[in-house]
């Protein structure tokens, strides 16, 4: 039904799936593109062979005219009870004293109604006559920059995409420019002919209404898009936007400004595969960073105190090491089958467990809450980053693990 | 095209430090180590540390275990840095591209290599503006490789005593003589401006004579 729902914006940009079987679709001020209601009645027909159609005054009067009411007609009063959404036991109740259908209900006193049937069945009246508000839930509140272009026929060629796109991308950034706004997230929806609606998602790490850039990266993502039997309306709608204020060109020569690749970048990879790393205040070394979005500003850096490998590997490997007791570097140790013996090593580095911060967990390497990091350059030169975990005099004997590469 | 002279620009920092005659800046650089070392990451980042403060520099790898805190211990200010996640070498070729065409900097791991590839990313570098590196673990077979690269590395570890030192041997450069170089990477202990300084040393005879011999 949310699919349903989505397509049916070709009609209007607000409507709602109603489960299990039906959409509601707000047509206020849309009618008139399709000729009238009866050319609108006639293109939905057209498009969904067998639909129940109706088209009310108010949501409610809509719904019970779909499904009890006769063709053509907008009066309610001959529906049944049950066409205005009462429950079962109003309705049998209802039916005791005589009233059958939604005239006879109106005919009934009001204060008596609600006294000897509860507010329920009055509600329900006054939602269908348009005397109580009903929130119904559209899918998506109108995005204030949305273009949408209606074919005459339908377009399947992705040459015609490709020109209707960019008339689109061309039209609102000029809206946008006239506001003084980039779009930070837009989107392109291809409505089919056999009710499918496929889209295009873009995201821009800096607002950007520049419509080469825009028409560029939906080109490059409209080769995903199946047409199907033909695309009938096709719309661009920026779904965030922030302030742009104009730039003046020619004056000073410009920054480099890097959010032309930036963007290209992001949407080409998507968000969760492109990110900046920003410091973090923890000791343990695999914590000592976090992922943030390209999206916000970078967070400055300080340059660490004790020495950090370049490649750090995202689960210590475990290595069998020969060490001297208590604290010193291992002579050799053996990693993936090879031996490696060490000529220089820097250290011991203790770091301790942030025992306040994360629980405590038995397949982490430090049970005993200490690792001592050691740099160690092995007979060919190679640096590696090593710890051991636990003491010698602890609960269980030291491991030792491999942890990064410096070189 | 032959008719730009390949020159290294005084203000990229590389002046005095590179070979003269290497055209550095504007052009890829393919950087070899053997297996489970990561000598070139190194390298690359001291070298872009060196080239400009502003300069985005993107990374991209099939397999990212790059540790940013490394990055800061050689210089290289993370928050330059931005970090990218490719499903394979073709898509971190692709990315690399679209990263030198716009100008940033660029470095991305990879196994094999078109030389349609190598062209494609030497021509957007010059188009860009822009330096990239291209990091590779494979032995140094110079027979089927492209030249459209400016330099081709192989950084090899070397015996520091606790500095961090590496053996860069030049394979192949535009313009220049091939050599081998020794890398020393040593913080200085005053405060200067960069925390790190490069210098590359021709080795000695005995040295030389090793290689050969």
């Amino acid at each position: 039904m949310a699919a349903l729902a989505l397509w049916c914006q070709l009609y209007s940009p607000l409507t709602a799936p109603d489960p299990p079987d039906g959409v509601l679709i707000d047509i206020t001020g849309c009618a008139h593109l399709f000729s009238g209601e009866a050319g609108m009645r006639a293109h939905m027909q057209n498009r969904l062979p067998g639909v129940q159609l109706a088209i009310a005054n108010t949501a409610l009067a809509a719904w019970g005219l779909a499904r009890y009411g006769a063709t053509e007609s907008e009066d309610i009063s001959p529906l049944p009870l049950a066409a205005l959404r009462l429950p079962e036991r109003a309705i049998s109740r209802l039916r005791l004293v005589g009233v059958k259908q939604i005239g006879a209900l109106m005919r009934l006193p009001r204060a008596e109604l609600t006294a000897g049937y509860g507010k329920e069945p009055a509600l329900q009246l006054d939602r269908a006559l348009g005397r109580a508000p009903e929130i119904l839930p559209f899918i998506t509140a109108p995005p204030a920059w949305r273009l949408v272009e209606d074919y005459a026929e339908p377009i399947w060629a992705p040459q015609q995409l490709q020109a209707a796109l960019e008339r689109l991308a061309v039209q609102l950034c000029k809206d946008l420019a006239e506001a003084s706004r980039g779009a930070t997230a837009l989107q392109a929806r291809f409505y089919r002919v056999d009710a499918q609606c496929p889209e295009i998602n873009l995201g821009f790490a800096e607002p950007c209404r520049d419509e080469f850039q825009i028409s560029k990266l939906l080109r490059e993502k409209l080769q995903d898009i199946d047409p199907g039997f033909g695309i009938e309306a096709t719309s661009l709608q920026a779904l965030e936007t922030e302030p742009l204020a104009p730039t003046q060109t020619g004056f000073t020569p410009a920054a480099p400004n890097f959010s032309g690749p930036m963007n290209t970048l992001l949407n080409r990879l998507g968000p969760q595969r492109l990110w900046r790393a920003t410091p973090y205040a923890s000791f343990i070394p695999e914590f000592a960073w976090r992922r943030q979005s390209v999206k916000l500003p970078a967070v400055p850096w300080q340059a660490p105190r004790f020495p950090r490998p370049i490649k750090l590997l995202a689960k210590p490997d475990a290595i069998t090491a020969i060490a001297p007791v208590p604290d010193d570097p291992p002579v050799q140790f053996v990693w993936r089958g090879q031996a490696h013996r060490i000529v220089h090593a820097t250290g011991p580095e203790r770091i301790a467990r942030d025992w306040w911060c994360h629980e405590h967990d038995d397949t982490r390497p430090e049970r005993e809450k200490i690792r001592d990091y050691y740099a160690v350059e092995d007979s060919h030169g190679v640096r590696f980053w090593l710890f051991r975990a636990g003491l010698h005099d602890g609960e269980v004997a030291p491991r030792w693990y491999l942890h990064g590469f410096f070189g | 095209m032959f008719l730009q002279p390949h020159t290294t620009p005084a203000e990229s920092g590389w002046a005095g430090i590179l070979p003269a005659g290497l055209a550095f800046t504007q052009a890829v650089h393919e950087c070899r180590a053997p297996e489970h070392t990561a000598g070139h990451a190194a390298f690359a980042a001291v070298l872009l540390a060196k080239l400009g403060e502003t300069t985005p520099v993107l990374w991209v790898s099939a397999n990212p275990c790059l540790y940013p805190p490394g990055l800061a211990w050689l210089g290289l200010n993370p928050a330059r840095c931005l970090f990218a996640h490719a499903k394979n070498d073709a898509e971190s070729l692709g990315t690399l591209e679209v990263a030198l065409r716009g100008g940033m900097a660029g470095v991305a791991e990879c196994g094999e290599l078109s030389r349609l590839a190598a062209r494609r990313l030497a021509l957007a570098a010059r188009q860009g503006g822009s330096t990239g590196f291209l990091l590779r673990y494979a032995p140094a077979t110079t027979s089927s490789d492209s030249t459209a690269f400016a330099t081709r590395w192989m950084i090899s570890p070397l015996q520091g005593r606790g500095e961090m030192r590496l053996q860069a041997e030049l394979l192949y450069a535009k313009g220049g003589q091939p050599g081998v170089f020794v890398l020393d990477i040593h913080r200085e202990a005053q405060n200067g401006a960069a925390p790190f300084s490069l210098t590359l040393v021709p080795p000695g005879p005995a040295e030389q004579q090793r290689r050969t011999g």
